[in-house]
């Protein structure tokens, strides 16, 4: 696999927010290999943090340890979308068997979202309301679709955008990883240009602010990812910060193709 | 539980408590509330409530439904919403957040929503027969039912895993009280793995050495509108900045903002006197003042900008920009892109956002231009 460390700039930035006294948000980032996960933590104490703790953890370390395997030759698209897909379910088995075996972890969850850089494309898998947006040429467009009531509610026409802001139900998930013995990622692949800018956040940020401040935020500091994270995070809480805040900032500065051209192979053995 | 209170010219007449799933509104007797006049429909209105939500719809009445002022067709319940129909009001109180809703993480903490519940919610409001989307949005409900897995293995990834996190949990009894105890620790544990997160400390040290001013040439353009217009960019809770001006200064990385962050600000922040003297006395509490741009050299001298979006950009890409952005407490200034750092009233930027008070000259990109608060 090639390094993508030069390809992606990656900054986060969680917070607990104004309300909550700990942190349910997981982050995790491997630079490298061009992988970036975040899990929203559910369940009482400190059951949630310990969910979303093993989803990142396992799905990186173990997309990690499948890569290594494969060295030789990268894994096409489909192949990426399946190891999303597996390990996200192994992440859900974990937490579930955890939850059930003993029972301060009783009930606990977490929501995910995955995304994974490949040969100019990114694989994204998501399970809940953890949300993954790409800011293209000015234009902010989620790449997920929340599986949430909410969702719901405005795919089936019941109510609008608009009114899906006051809405007292945001808070509930309808899927969510190591709440059920199964649960299905759901996993796109979707070609990269240089200069897109990816976002992913917990729901922490988008229902404390609206879409077009996101889309202002990301535009207007794009040259300073340090900032905008932290702007990002800022309005969520200046806005009451009623839950965790998380956000991971990805710039795509060049591309990043898995098989370096013939051409460009021969040029740097000349050089 | 919700309730309406049903009045006529100011008098109330009577309560109606929503304890039902769909509660109807008509003039016909057999509606839950009957409001026997003509200028309300047989069947005028419903209220569908699906968990904390209610849904109040029009039936197609001949003279309307009217919430706060405005008609509506289809329209989510707050409290205190006032449903005009015909000349009665029917005001809408919600106990749950009318009687505060003080367990925030009660009501507010993610919830899974098991599939069977959402089966209901979702055939509920669509009814049977309409239930295009129903296949596909209760894959939840296609589930098989929790079945029981041998509890031999309760892990199933290979043995020889590195991964700290859930090493742990695949053994049972006292080893597992030590896992959790390194789970918990929320952010420290993935810190250490994974180096990931950036702390704020990262950006101030790349802040660190761009503080010399250096001459730039005078921007023909200084305002670089930032892209994607929206009026209502100004959201969420604004106190008066009187009050607040001087307790959060800074972004607020820190977990704890308004303590830390305040007593930061008394040390590093100002000098002197705290800003809340300074600014202009507040407007109408929860009003903070618009405040604004007047630029003053240059060939745009004299040109206004109004600061209405939570954010605004100033100066040259590629050059030298700042970004002032608009909150609670009052506008703060920031370095974001350039190799010397804006100066307000002579002093170049650090890499903490900076409060910015009345009459404030900005210098950036060779521009100076004057902040001042709108009354």
């Amino acid at each position: 696999m090639p390094d993508l460390s030069s390809a992606l700039e990656i900054v986060s930035l969680t917070h607990p927010g104004m309300v909550r006294s700990h942190n349910e948000d997981s982050i995790a980032i491997e630079k490298e290999i061009g992988l970036a996960v975040l899990a929203d933590g559910m369940g009482g104490y400190n059951a949630g943090e310990v969910a979303s703790g093993i989803a990142v953890a396992m799905i990186c370390s173990e997309v990690k340890k499948a890569l290594a395997k494969n060295k030789t030759e990268a894994l096409n698209g489909s192949a990426v979308e399946t190891l999303i897909a597996e390990q996200s379910a192994r992440a859900n088995e974990a937490i579930y068997e955890a939850a059930q075996s003993q029972p301060r972890y009783s009930g606990m969850g977490t929501t995910l979202v995955v995304a994974f850089w490949h040969d100019n494309q990114i694989t994204v898998g998501h399970i809940g309301d953890s949300r993954l947006y790409r800011l293209r040429a000015e234009t902010l467009e989620p790449l997920t679709r929340d599986h949430s009531l909410l969702q719901e509610q405005i795919d089936s026409g019941m109510i609008t955008k608009e009114q899906a802001r006051y809405s007292q139900n945001k808070n509930l998930v309808t899927r969510a990883v190591g709440i059920d013995p199964e649960v299905e990622a759901e996993v796109h692949t979707y070609p990269v240009q240089t200069g897109d800018l990816y976002l992913l956040c917990s729901d922490g940020l988008n229902d404390m602010l609206p879409d077009e401040d996101i889309q202002l935020t990301l535009s207007s500091l794009q040259s300073n990812l340090p900032l905008a994270a932290e702007q990002l995070v800022q309005q969520a809480n200046d806005n009451g910060g009623r839950d965790n805040v998380s956000v991971v900032l990805v710039r795509v500065t060049k591309d990043f193709p898995a098989h370096a051209s013939w051409a460009n192979r021969l040029k740097a053995w000349i050089r | 539980m919700a309730k309406l209170i049903v009045s006529l010219e100011g008098s109330v007449i009577r309560d109606y408590p929503i304890d039902k799933e769909r509660v109807t509104i008509g003039r016909k007797p057999h509606n839950d509330i009957q409001i026997e006049n003509l200028a309300v429909s047989g069947d005028h209105a419903c209220i569908v409530t699906i968990l904390n939500d209610a849904f109040l719809e029009d039936l197609g009445s001949t003279n309307g439904t009217v919430v706060n002022g405005n008609p509506i067709k289809k329209h989510i319940l707050q409290s205190n919403d006032v449903i005009e129909i015909g000349k009665y009001k029917l005001k809408y109180v919600s106990e749950v957040s009318v009687a505060g809703r003080t367990p925030v993480d009660e009501f507010e903490k993610t919830v899974v929503m098991r599939a069977p519940t959402l089966a209901k919610a979702v055939r509920a409001k669509l009814g049977a027969g309409e239930a295009a989307s129903g296949p596909r949005t209760m894959g939840g409900a296609a589930m098989p039912p929790p079945t029981p897995r041998p509890t031999g293995h309760p892990l199933s990834f290979p043995a020889g895993r590195d991964g700290a996190a859930s090493g742990p949990l695949t053994s049972s009894g006292g080893k597992g009280a030590a896992a959790s105890g390194s789970l918990t620790s929320p952010g420290s544990k993935e810190a250490a793995a994974f180096g990931s997160l950036t702390s704020p400390g990262g950006k101030e040290a790349a802040f660190g050495s761009l503080t010399s001013p250096s001459g730039q040439d005078a921007a023909s353009g200084p305002l670089t509108s930032p892209a994607g217009g929206n009026e209502a960019a100004v959201s969420g809770p604004l106190s008066s900045p009187g009050v607040a001006a001087g307790s959060v200064p800074g972004p607020a990385p820190a977990p704890e903002p308004s303590a830390k962050l305040a007593s930061d600000a008394a040390t590093s922040t100002f000098t002197g006197g705290s800003a809340s003297a300074v600014g202009p006395a507040p407007a109408a509490p929860g009003e903070p003042a618009l405040g604004a741009i007047q630029i003053l050299s240059g060939s745009g001298a004299g040109k206004e900008l109004d600061l209405v979006k939570n954010l605004t950009t100033l100066g040259k890409p590629g050059v030298q920009v700042a970004v002032i952005t608009r909150r609670p407490q009052g506008y703060f200034i920031t370095h974001v892109e350039g190799a010397s750092a804006p100066e307000v009233n002579g002093k170049a930027l650090d890499a903490q956002a900076c409060l910015l008070k009345d009459h404030d000259v900005i210098e950036l990109a060779g521009v100076k231009m004057e902040f001042f608060l709108k009354k």
